[in-house]
This record gives structure tokens, sequence and C-alpha cells, in this order.
């Protein structure tokens, strides 16, 4: 983890002080917890071949949690001046007023130490990213449009540079090792770039994208060939009759196709009916058991994160080990927390949650997919991915940016985009060829920000049988 | 042993003491030393502005404008209120049709000539002698001030008469309709803005947005069920706490809230009494609630009249319209049949989107979108009415001043007609669907997509059966097209919604209003079914 | 002024203070104006009253006291009372919407505004037709449970409604509104009423036919209605349970400590009559008292020489406290549940006041493992032994002997490999059948023999033991 930050974040000493006056400005006794996050993005926007909007942005955010008179404060702010702070901190505590426990808790102090943790360190800083300037960018997005105008195309797109730094301590633990609960400063990076190219009748689509902590691990100018060349070849296509089909995804429709998956390998309601991997209600024991331990998808299939990838690009929590969640296609682990880890299984720790993954692949070239497929499609992504049924974890949602027809092992023409209706779990089942595991367009969010998270991802192209689409869409 | 209440009653707080404390002034620095001010209004703050500007200037912006903002949000829970509070700036740069943007939260002169350089400089390094095809539509220096009126200040009410009014409207709720509340809790959102620009505009408003949510829960019915049901009328709006206590509010509800909730209630009991059936794929004339219009509406001819969106400066992200070739389009491009109007404003009391200046400094006027069917009008701030050749409709919006303006939804309507209310419509329909409810997946171009929700079938003016994982297709245009009958004013109903947009993402909310309807020949099909 | 700001700032070294914000805070005080329903001022009073007691709880922490029977007899704080006063000022018998009745019944009795309350229960009554027997005796019960909850309770009300209440073939409802008049005759230490009321009980139960007591609606007696709504919550007690407090209180105290002077067999004798005369069965297999007192058994023992002697011992009086830490919260592993449950520690807070006052009384508690203890690491049996042992060292119960049984378990197959807990023989040997839930206690005379698990509350053991310490002559 790089300890150089800019001045356009908190550095360390900066979050440090900030804690330190908000613990200072507590009156009354109580416990007092602060979470400190500042951000600062680098955004170049384009459309029609020009930039449309250039940015330098930056904000703050400090949540103050206060404990006092068994009650409870809660607020936030993105000032750090000391009136503020101090005007925070009353604010919380005029809220503890309010905001009431039940029973008195117990106070930090009493309570017993937790047992010793290693936060794995991983390097999610990039000083490239970090220092990459729009004078940099404006010269580079010219590039990027360049090809697409001698075609007579139109480029769009964005990049995005971002560096963010965060920390979290509580009053009573400050000054020593933090607790586990605490996260030590944390300063990350994250770079996203990805651009869609169209033809200006709107009769073909092209898209490209990546996204990295490092932005020297992003090839622009081949995401824009690449979107160039998906929107010249996806140019009028012709409307298909909907059915079942061999369908090749490329990585990004893979990790559109499991994203919403991802958030379903919960333990807890695994136990029970309704959920995709509930097995049966165990009446002798008086319990449900989960699908753990059986196979559930292709054997080549394995999900893992290790927290030490920096491909991942999450912050990793205390206990995070490496967790294999589909091991060859055996379901081999699910989300469960610390309590349910020292009361049902009388072990030291939860296992994360499925944020960020690696899906196993094979050495198959999406090329050779294509030579090998009789008939089928080529699908470069999927947008607007919704559950239909849960148990099942059957999905619907549209190809976009690119959707071919194969026939006797050759791309024969462009095909209008599909709607789909089908689960995952069904396409994992069904493989006849996976690529090699390369990582896709995810950006992360901050905590506070709006919107659902995406899950970072590294996934295969994946070859499937019986893909089923259910009917046609006019959307280019 | 015994246990008696008292030592059962440990639930839930709330103090009846008040915590006095002096209130702190909102402080900015002028000079070299900090200086209360009193409110947004302080003449002293258009100095501050100036510094914005006046870098910006030196820096060779054509045009720059400085927005600043303070927003507080306060949620209430019957046991619990949270706040937060925060400020902003963004100082906006055009040269030669290029915008550079810079913000940051910090309000001191020194900063505001920094992101005044920032943001010229963003703009002139992709300004390279290569003008875009996009001029400002021009506009006027405004100046004034302008607060949204409201009933009721939710920040200005004792809390705990919130709260006692959220805990009142739970006990009533079990007590005498004997339902489960899982759900109970209020966010209120005023926010001050200042706005200049060196047109020489000046101005400053604060907004309000209130938005509750109230889940009541159906004891298990006999076929199993343990429906819910969510409160639509506590959906975002341009409202204070009125939002809960006034005993109608035009367009959201005619009645006060609890005769709104009984009402539901009854509404979702009738709902889940019918029995269940498997759904019989076809096409059919289709009754649709306000909810579902509202929906239909805002992400069909909503989202595709969206200007900035039509000529694909969304492309990269929530994608294009359909309506690809505006000027070509306008005035004569039939968008559904000619019951169908679409309007838009920014000026609806109570509307989520209503202001008095956009983001951008300019009066947003009523905009006519669709007439009898054709298209006549899109949404537009100043750059894409610039390409238009016409004036601003006023609908530049950004959630705060860290972020860039950006073209978003203004309050729309789908205008009433005569064709009565939601019942009048099914009691018509021989041989039909009726659709509430319906959530929507609309594709990228705002042209195809599907809808789910609550599917009944209608047999001689009856509902005769309900088709859970039922679901319909539609194109837009054809929907649209196949408008049949239109639902008159007294039925009209307005439902905040919030979208996001943008790269990097925004969330914007506005106000959809839109009647019942009925619209022939909708596909049904099973949304559970693969091919 | 543009050109001023910027001399000055040219002037001074710019200091970097950031503006502020102002989480300005309205006037508090509520406009009793707009609380205009019934509904509004009972949200009112609820946010007194957890206010009121919240602010209680942060001077008195009264997780091992005793519950004074004149908790129950207080009036409604004062702050909450006007607050209801000012309120309620608005509404006026017999003027009120009567679809509002039970609310304002509720206020009308905060505010001691009796005769208001009155009044409109009668308007209920009334509007009932005198043939619609079912309805007007759920409307009575009604009454009798608003009466009931009160604060403080009215009991002579509610008696005197309980006395014209209809008596039908609604046996269970009619069952559990008596019980609920002599549950809380019992709180306010009215023992008179209590008896009176539990000869009606008992009445009715020795009409009960076979059928009707194996019934689920008898079992479902005795669900305590906390939240004073009429709505049952919590945990049934069993027709039969509730049935054996109303022979308890018919008899009253003396007969069980006569008979105990006389001998322990006595004593046993009259229990199990009560049990026979509560349940309508003969068989006292399932009833704990009169069974012999099984060997405790435990792998640690704390001192650890007091698990040399055999215990409950022989010769000695014994009471032993069964303690699970993790059903008493007391064993934390979250923030979450890092709290003192009042009913464990108040069972260890007893045990001590009694110890103390008994020094010749054993004192044993025992407690299972779990493999886990709050947030550590799982420990090795032994060092969660010593954790338990530490958790309870500020509970102390002077001579008592703490035995740790490690729990034996079972793991589901890999890879579910969730525990599963074998039954714990302490538990085991001390539970006799269906009809009682795992003991809090058990009293143990010196001939080993079981007198109670935990029917009688402290001030009953403590006349018990003093009893059994003299008998033994120790």
């Amino acid at each position: 983890m790089s300890s150089a930050v800019s001045d356009h974040n908190l550095s360390r000493e900066a979050c440090e002080s900030i804690a330190a006056r908000v613990f200072a400005f507590a009156r009354g006794g109580g416990e007092s917890w602060v979470q400190i996050h500042s951000w600062w993005n680098g955004e170049l926007r384009w459309a029609r071949n020009h930039v449309s909007l250039a940015s330098d942005r930056r904000d703050l955010r400090i949540m103050i949690y206060r404990t006092r008179d068994l009650g409870f404060g809660w607020v936030s702010t993105n000032q750090i001046d000391d009136a503020s702070l101090e005007a925070a901190v009353r604010a919380a505590e005029r809220n503890c007023e309010i905001n009431g426990f039940t029973r008195h808790p117990l106070p930090a102090s009493d309570r017993p130490p937790m047992p010793p943790f290693q936060r794995p360190t991983t390097a999610i800083w990039s000083d490239v990213t970090n220092t990459t300037t729009v004078d940099t960018l404006g010269a580079l997005v010219r590039q990027l449009v360049a090809p697409a105008k001698a075609k007579g195309l139109l480029s769009a797109g964005y990049i995005e540079m971002r560096a963010g730094s965060m920390m979290q301590t509580n009053s009573l633990r400050g000054g020593g090792e933090p607790a586990p609960w605490d996260v030590p400063y944390i300063a990350w990076t994250q770079a996203q770039g990805s651009l869609t190219v169209r033809d200006p009748e709107g009769t073909g689509s092209g898209w490209a994208g990546l996204s990295s902590d490092d932005w020297s691990r992003l090839d622009p100018m081949a995401l824009a060939t690449r979107a160039i060349d998906k929107c010249v070849a996806s140019q009028h296509p012709v409307a298909l009759e909907p059915g079942r089909y061999t369908v090749i995804l490329e990585p990004q429709a893979v990790a559109d196709l499991w994203e919403l998956a991802t958030k379903s390998f919960v333990r807890e309601l695994a136990e029970a009916p309704q959920d995709p991997w509930f097995l049966a209600i165990d009446d002798a024991l008086g319990l449900g058991r989960s699908k753990l331990g059986r196979k559930v998808v292709d054997e080549r299939i394995t999900v893992s994160h290790d927290p030490a990838d920096p491909a991942l690009g999450i912050v990793p929590g205390p206990w995070d080990t490496p967790v294999t969640w589909i091991d060859h296609g055996v379901l081999t682990n699910l989300y469960y927390d610390r309590d349910y880890a020292l009361k049902k299984l009388n072990t030291n720790g939860g296992v994360r949650s499925l944020a960020g993954y690696r899906m196993s692949g094979g050495q198959t070239s999406i090329e050779s997919m294509v030579q090998s497929t009789e008939r089928g499609l080529l699908v470069t992504r999927l947008s607007t991915v919704q559950e239909v049924d849960h148990p099942s974890l059957l999905m619907t949602g549209l190809t976009r940016d690119g959707l071919w027809l194969i026939e006797h092992g050759k791309i024969s023409k462009a095909v209008k985009n599909l709607r789909f209706t089908e689960s995952p779990l069904f396409a994992l089942n069904n493989i006849d060829a996976l690529g090699e595991p390369v990582p896709v367009f995810r950006p992360v969010k901050n905590p506070y920000e709006d919107g659902a998270p995406l899950t970072p991802a590294i996934v295969p192209a994946i070859k499937a049988r019986d893909f089923s689409f259910t009917s046609t869409i006019d959307a280019i | 042993m015994s246990v008696n209440r008292r030592t059962f009653l440990r639930s839930g707080s709330a103090a009846a003491t008040a915590l006095a404390i002096l209130p702190s002034r909102l402080r900015a620095q002028f000079g070299a030393r900090p200086e209360p001010i009193a409110s947004i209004q302080d003449p002293r703050l258009e100095d501050l502005t100036a510094r914005a500007l006046d870098a910006a200037r030196a820096a060779g912006a054509v045009y720059a404008d400085v927005r600043l903002s303070v927003t507080r949000l306060r949620r209430f829970l019957i046991d619990r209120v949270d706040d937060g509070e925060a400020m902003g700036v963004g100082v906006r740069v055009w040269v030669d049709g290029y915008w550079g943007f810079a913000s940051s939260p910090v309000w001191t002169p020194d900063e505001m000539a920094r992101l005044g350089r920032e943001a010229a400089h963003q703009a002139k390094v992709n300004a390279t002698g290569d003008p875009r095809d996009m001029p400002l539509a021009p506009a006027t220096a405004v100046r004034g001030h302008w607060t949204m009126p409201v009933a009721e200040d939710p920040f200005m009410i004792s809390p705990y008469e919130i709260q006692d009014h959220l805990a009142s409207l739970q006990l009533w709720i079990g007590r005498v309709l004997n339902l489960e509340v899982p759900a109970n809790n209020l966010e209120a959102r005023a926010q001050d803005k200042v706005f200049a620009s060196t047109l020489g505009s000046y101005c400053t408003q604060r907004q309000y947005l209130t938005t509750g949510n109230l889940v009541c829960g159906l004891k298990r019915l006999p076929n199993g069920q343990a429906p819910e049901f969510v409160l639509d009328c506590l959906s975002s709006a341009g409202l204070g706490f009125e939002l809960y206590t006034a005993d109608h509010l035009p367009r959201v509800r005619d009645a006060s809230l609890r005769d709104e909730v009984r009402r539901q209630f009854e509404e979702t009991k009738e709902d889940y009494s019918l029995p269940i059936k498997p759904v019989n794929v076809g096409r059919y004339d289709t009754a649709f609630d306000a909810m579902t219009m509202t929906h239909l509406l805002d992400q069909t001819i909503g989202r595709a009249t969206e200007l900035d969106r039509a000529l694909g400066f969304e492309a990269n992200a929530g994608g294009t319209s359909s309506l690809s070739d505006p000027r070509g389009m306008l005035g004569h491009y039939q968008v559904g049949a000619s019951l169908l109007t679409v309007t838009g404003n920014r000026s609806d009391p109570g509307g989520a989107s209503t202001v008095k200046w956009d983001d951008e400094g300019v009066e947003p006027d009523a905009m006519t979108l669709v007439k009898d069917g054709v298209l006549s009008d899109f949404q537009t701030l100043r750059e894409t009415a610039g390409w238009l050749n016409a004036r601003s409709h006023g609908c530049a919006y950004a959630p705060t001043a860290i972020e860039a303006p950006l073209q978003r939804e203004p309050n729309l309507l789908l205008a009433p007609r005569d064709g009565g209310d939601y019942s009048g419509m099914v009691g018509q329909l021989s041989d039909g669907i009726t659709i509430k409810r319906a959530k929507l997946d609309v594709d990228f171009q705002a042209t195809t997509g599907m809808g789910t929700g609550m599917v009944f079938s209608v047999k001689n003016g009856k509902r005769v059966a309900w088709h859970p994982g039922a679901a319909f297709l539609f194109r837009a245009t054809d929907l649209w097209k196949a408008l049949a009958h239109v639902g008159s004013e007294p039925h009209v109903r307005r439902f905040g919604l919030a979208s996001g947009k943008g790269e990097p993402a925004q969330l914007g909310i506005h106000s959809i209003a839109a009647p019942p309807a009925v619209i022939k020949g909708v596909t049904l099909v099973d949304a559970l079914r693969k091919a | 002024m543009r050109c001023t700001v910027l001399l000055l700032a040219m002037a001074f070294a710019p200091v970097v203070v950031r503006a502020q914000v102002r989480f300005e805070w309205p006037d508090t005080t509520v406009d009793l104006a707009k609380y205009t329903t019934a509904d509004d001022c009972l949200a009112l009073s609820g946010r007194d009253y957890v206010h009121i007691h919240r602010h209680r709880q942060m001077t008195t922490w009264d997780d091992t006291l005793p519950v004074p029977p004149w908790l129950e007899l207080e009036s409604v704080a004062p702050a909450e009372a006007q607050d209801v006063a000012r309120c309620m000022a608005r509404f006026t018998e017999p003027r009120t919407d009567l679809k509002d009745w039970v609310p304002l019944t509720v206020l009308y009795l905060i505010a001691n505004r009796d005769h208001d309350a009155s009044v409109v229960m009668g308007r209920r009554l009334a509007e009932v037709p005198a043939d619609h027997v079912h309805e007007r005796t759920q409307v009575t019960d009604s009454i009798i449970r608003l009466y009931v909850t009160a604060r403080p309770s009215r009991l002579d009300s509610a008696e005197a409604i309980l006395l014209r209440r209809a008596k039908g073939d609604d046996v269970f409802h009619r069952l559990t509104t008596y019980f609920w008049l002599f549950k809380e005759s019992e709180w306010h230490a009215d023992t008179v009423r209590m008896q009176r009321v539990g000869r009606w009980m008992l009445s009715l139960g020795d009409s009960l036919t076979p059928a009707q007591r194996q019934s689920d609606a008898f079992r479902d007696i005795g669900k305590i209605d906390f939240r004073g709504t009429g709505v049952s919550d919590g945990e049934a007690l069993g027709g039969d349970a509730v049935l054996l407090q109303a022979v308890r209180a018919v008899r009253g105290w003396t007969p069980y400590l006569d008979s105990l002077r006389r001998s322990s067999a006595a004593f046993i004798a009259l229990v199990r009559e009560d049990w026979r005369h509560a349940t309508q069965t003969q068989d006292v297999s399932d009833y704990p008292p009169g069974h012999h007192a099984a060997p405790l058994s435990a792998d640690y023992w704390f001192p650890p020489q007091s698990g040399a002697v055999a215990r409950p011992t022989p010769g000695r009086v014994s009471l032993i406290v069964f303690q699970d830490p993790t059903k008493c919260n007391g064993v934390a592993t979250s923030d979450a549940d890092v709290v003192q449950d009042w009913l464990c520690l108040n069972l260890l807070a007893r045990a001590r006041r009694l110890a103390i006052q008994f020094p010749q009384l054993d004192v044993t508690v025992v407690t299972p493992t779990h493999g886990y203890f709050m947030y550590a690491t799982p420990p090795a049996p032994a060092e969660e032994a010593a954790k338990i042992r530490e958790f309870m060292a500020p509970h102390t119960v002077p001579g008592e002997a703490v035995g740790v049984s490690v729990t034996s378990t079972w793991r589901l197959p890999a890879p579910d490999g969730r525990i599963i807990e074998k039954p714990w023989a302490n538990y085991e040997h001390y539970v006799f059948g269906r009809n009682f839930r795992q003991p809090t206690i058990a009293l143990i005379d010196t001939d080993g023999t079981i007198l109670t698990t935990g029917e009688f509350d402290i001030t009953r053991l403590a006349d018990l033991i003093d009893i059994l310490v003299h008998r033994a002559g120790t």
C-alpha cells in the first residue's frame, strides 16, 4: 500500500487529526466512532467524437457515531474545521437523547479483547492512477476518437481516475493497535475506461471497457479498436427468431450474468426454503440443509477470492482469507458472519461475502469457440439483468453492443439484440468450452454513493448450450 | 419467577427533554477570517462566487457559472433520528464548446479561485480548436431568491412531533386495520443553493424533498400468502411534512393519509383474494393503473425525449433514444395515438423537480413534448437547446454543487382526457387484462421493454383471476399508438421516481403524473418461461 | 465590496478555515394542537414512558434487583400524566368516536379520568345488542384487560366487570381473563383478591373435560399481553401451569411451610396434590418435586476441590442454579448482544442473597460449555470454563461451587460442519416430562429429594430454606 497520497485526498495524519478532534469534542462520556472518507475524481467524458465534459471533483464524508446515556446518535458532514466537527458531535449527542438502547450496553472497556487478526495488506493503490491528469487524458481521447471519426462513426466514452482514502476508529481504542472493526488508514485508487462506438444511422454499436486500480493496466487504444471493430461488424443486424442457442458469452457478458448470483451466497438463507442453495429440511434434526458439498455447476468451474489479489480491488476485512465458493463445480462455501461461525461451527471468523471473485476457465480462445460452433450466438455484454425467480436464479436481461450469429464455425451476420431468460446456473451446467479468465469492466463505488455496488470479477469467456432467448428487442 | 410488563417494555426510546444548544451560525471565509452569515441569502456570498468567476475568466473562460449548495438530510423513525449536512461548490467553464468542471467541499476565497482556474484548465485542455457543434442557447441574467413553498418545514417541526405522528399512524394501523408495519420512516431533505454566472446572474433557492416509506403487512391469508403493500402516496415530493398531515394532496391522494392506508388495504385484500391461475399468453386489451402508466411514460417517452440522450451523449451509459433524428422528427413523428399528450414543467406545486431556476440559472418553462400523439419538443438545457436553436427548457440539474449539472427529467404529465377512472376502464373490458403496479425493464434505447406487476384477467368487466409470474412485452411506439382510453383529471396520480444517469452516475428524482389508461393488444407472456 | 474583500485577502495570510455546517435544531416542544386523535396522544404517552423509563435505567441498573410490588402500584410519572392530560383535554364523554374506545380508555386511565373511562367503556358495551352474547363477552374481556393493564391497575373495577361477565362455553377465554386479573393481583401484592380469583379459576378448571385439556387452546393459555393492546404475545405458560398457580394461591403459603416443617414427604405430598388438582391427572412422574436429585456432573469445578464431593451433597440443604450463559445473552459474540440479561444475573443475585442469609446452604451453579465465549477464539474447554467463571465473578455467591460441563457435540459431515449439541446431562436429569421446561433452579433437601425446580420466587425459597436448615439442625 503506497503512502504517497496527493493533496487531493486526506492523508493519514489529516484523518487522525479529524478523529482526535471529534473525540476531543465529545462530552458526557460514552463512546465515539468516526469513519472518514475522502475521494477525488478526474473525469473525462466524450460523445459524438468530442469531449463533452472534463472534471476535477473531490469531496469528503465524515460519519460520526456517538453513544452516551443509553442512547446513540449518527450524523454525517463533509466539513472538517473545528466548528463544524464540534457542531456535528453536538448533533450526534443531541440525537442520543432520542435514539435509545433498550439495555445498558457493555462498555467497550469491559469487553474482552478480540482474537488476533491480520488484516491482509493489498496494494490497491497506483501512483499512475493518482497522478494522471486531464492533460494526458485529453490527448489520449483525441487518439481514441480519431479512428472512429475517420470511419464516419460516432465515439462516446468515459475515463475516470479515482483516488480515495478511508479510516475508521473508535474513541476507546485509539492510540493502540486498531481493533478489527476499525479500519486503519487505507488509500486506494481506481481507474476505468469504456467506450461505445455507433454508426450515425444507429444501425450498429460496439463497446469495450475495463477497470482496475492501476490505469497503466488498461490499454485504451486496444479498447477503442475493439469497440470500433464491433460497431462495424454489428451494423445492419437482422432479426433472429428467439429460442435456445449455443451461446458464446464474452467475459463481460459472463460477469453481467453472474452479478446477481453473487449476492445469493448466504449460508443462513441457504438453510431455508426458497433459496437457490437450499437442499431440504432435515426432519430428524429439525434443520434446513444447504447444497454445500454438492455439485452445482460444471466441474471445470471454480469461483474463488483471494484478498491479496489487487486485481479484485476490494478493501479487505480484518479476517479475510482466501475463499473458494465453488470448487470444481462443488459448492464449498457460503457467506456467514462471525456470530454464525462461533455459535454454529465453533470456528473463529466468518466467510466473507462474494464481493470480488475469480472464476476459473480454460484455454479456448473465442475464435476457437466460434470455429467449433455449428450454430450459435456471440454475445458482447448484457444489460439490465434482473432476477425473475430466486430459487432457480432465473434471470432476464438484454444483449447489447454486439450480437452475432455463428453458422458453420464462422460469424455469419449481425443479429438484433435479444432478451434472454436464463439462469446462470443452467449456463454453467451446460458448458462446451471455457476461455482464459480476464478482468472485466467492474468499477466499484464508495459505500455512501447511490446505486448497488458492482462486484469486481475475473472471468472467462464461456460457450454454453441451450441458452434461452425469449424475445427480440429493437434497441441497438 | 415473575416477569412483568415493566421488564418487557424495554423497547424503543424517545426523549421528552430537549437538549438546547446555541444555534451555530453558518460560517464562510470571505477574507482571512471566518465570518458568520445568517442564511444562503447573505449578500456576501456573491463576493465569494465572484472570486470563482473572476478566476475562471482570467484563465480563459468564455462563460462560467458557479454553484454553492448546502444539503441537509434528516431521517426519522419512530425511535430514531439521524442527521447529515454537506456543503459543496462547483464551477463550470465553457471554452469553445467544451465544458470543464471543478468542485470541492471548501468555501474559501482561495478555493473559489482554484476551482475557477481548474475548471478553465479542464475545458481548455480539450478545446483544441476543433469546436463542437453545440452552441449554448442564450440565457438572460437572473437575480432573486426563491423558497419552495411548503406548508410544514420538516426541519422546523419538533422531531418528537414527527416521531409521534409516525408512531400514531402505526398504532392506528395495528389497532384498526390489524396490520403489521415492518417499515415506517421518513426522509426530509432541504437544499440551499446559490447560482452565479458570468452572464451576471445571481440567485438563491431553497428546495425541499420529502420521502416517506410505510409498509403494511397483512396477516396470512387462506391461500397462504402474507402480502405487504407500500403506501403509494408517500413517494418523493417537493413538499414538507404535509406529505403526511394534509387532508388531501392534489394528484397524490384524495383523502387523509389514514383513509388512503385503509383504501390501499382494501385494494390489497381484494387483489389477493382472486384465485391464482396460470397465464394464457396472448394479446389483450389492457387496463393499466395510474402507477403503471407513470412508469411507462417515464421509461419510454420520458427518456426518449431527453435531447442529450437522443443526440448520443448517454450512449456509453444509459443508452440512446429511438428519436434519433430530433430535427427531422420534431413536429412529424408519430409517437403515439392522438389521445397522447405529454407535457413537462418544473413549476408544479409539490413536484420533485420544481424549481424557480434550474442549475444553469434558466427559469424553466412548460414544455409540450408530445401533442396529440406527435413529437413536439424535447427536454433541453442550454447546450442541447442550442443545437435545436431553441430556448432552454431549464432541465439542468445536479444533486449537489459537487456534481456537474446534467440534463434530467422535469415533472412529467400524461395529460388526462375523459376516460374516467380505473374501475370504469376495467368494467368495460369483456375479455381483457388489467395490470397494476408494474415495474418495467426497458431497453437502452427506450424502445422495447417488459413489465412485471400484478396481472389479472378480466371477463365481462370483472377481474376473475390473478396471474403471478405473468409479464407484458411492449414496443414503445406500438404501445402508445394503441392507447385507446386515457383517464380523467380526478384520477391522475403523481409519483416521485428516482433514476441514475450520467458518468459517473448521478441520482435524480423527478415527479411523473398520469391517469389510468387502456391500451389495446398488449402482449402477455409468462416471465418465468424459458424458450 | 468585492475589492475590499480581495484587499483583505491579500493583506492577511489566508487561514485555512472552512465553512461550517450548522445542524440546526428546532424547538422540540410539541404542538399539542396537532394531536387530534387518541392514537396521537397514545404515541405521545408511549414516548414519554419509554424516555422516563430509560432515564431511570441510567441511574438504576436494576438487572439484579428484585421487583418491588410498589413498582406495579406506582402512578404514571407526572411528566407523562401531564402530557396526556393536556393532550386529552379535547376529548370529553360521551362525545367521542366509539371506534377509538380502546386508546381513549387507556389514556383516560393514565390521566386519572376513571369516570370518563367507565363512560366510554359503557357506551361500547351498550352498542352491542343484549342477545349478542359472544360479542358482549369479547368486549367485556377487553374492558377487564384495559383495567388490569392500566397504570396503576384498576383491580376493583376489573373485578366488578368480571363478576358481570357471562359464563358461557368460552371456557378458555374466561380462564385467560381470570388469569389476567389473578396475575395482576399477584404483582400488586393483593393476596386476598388473588385467592378469590384463584378459586374461580379452579372451579372452571375442575369443569374442563379431558378433551378440552388436550386442546391447543388450553396449551396456549397464559400468554401475557405485555403491550396492553389486547394482542397477546410471548410464550404461553400453558393451562396446567396457570391452574397450578391458582391452586397455590388459594391454598396460601402457610400450609406449605407447615408441611415442610413436619417433613419433606409431607411437603411433597402437598405439592403433588396441587399438581394433581391442577392437571386433573394422578400421574406425577412428570412433576419434579419428590424425585431424587441426581448427582450433578461437571468437567471443571471452581474451586477445584468442590468437585471432590458429590453435589448435591447428602446431608446438606442444596440450591442448584442452572445457568446457561448463551441463553442469557451473557456470552456474546457481537456488539449487539453484549448486554447483561436481567433474567440470568438476577438469578445469581438471588442465589447470593440466599447464600448470605443462610450460610448453611450449599449453592452449586452449573453451566454447560458451547465451544465459544464472547469474541474469543473458540477456546479449549478448560479455557472456556475459566472464562465462564470469570464472567460470573462479579456475581459470586459466597461459598458457591461452579461446575462447568463440557457439552458433547457431534458435527454434521463436512462441508456443512454444523455443531449439533448433545443434551446436557444436568438438564436431562432434572426434567421429567413434557410439562416442564428446563429448570432454572432446584432446591434439594438433606436426603437428596427435589422440593422444587423454580416454581417459587426468592422470598418463598428463603422460607423453605429456613425450615430445611433448621430441620437439619445445622
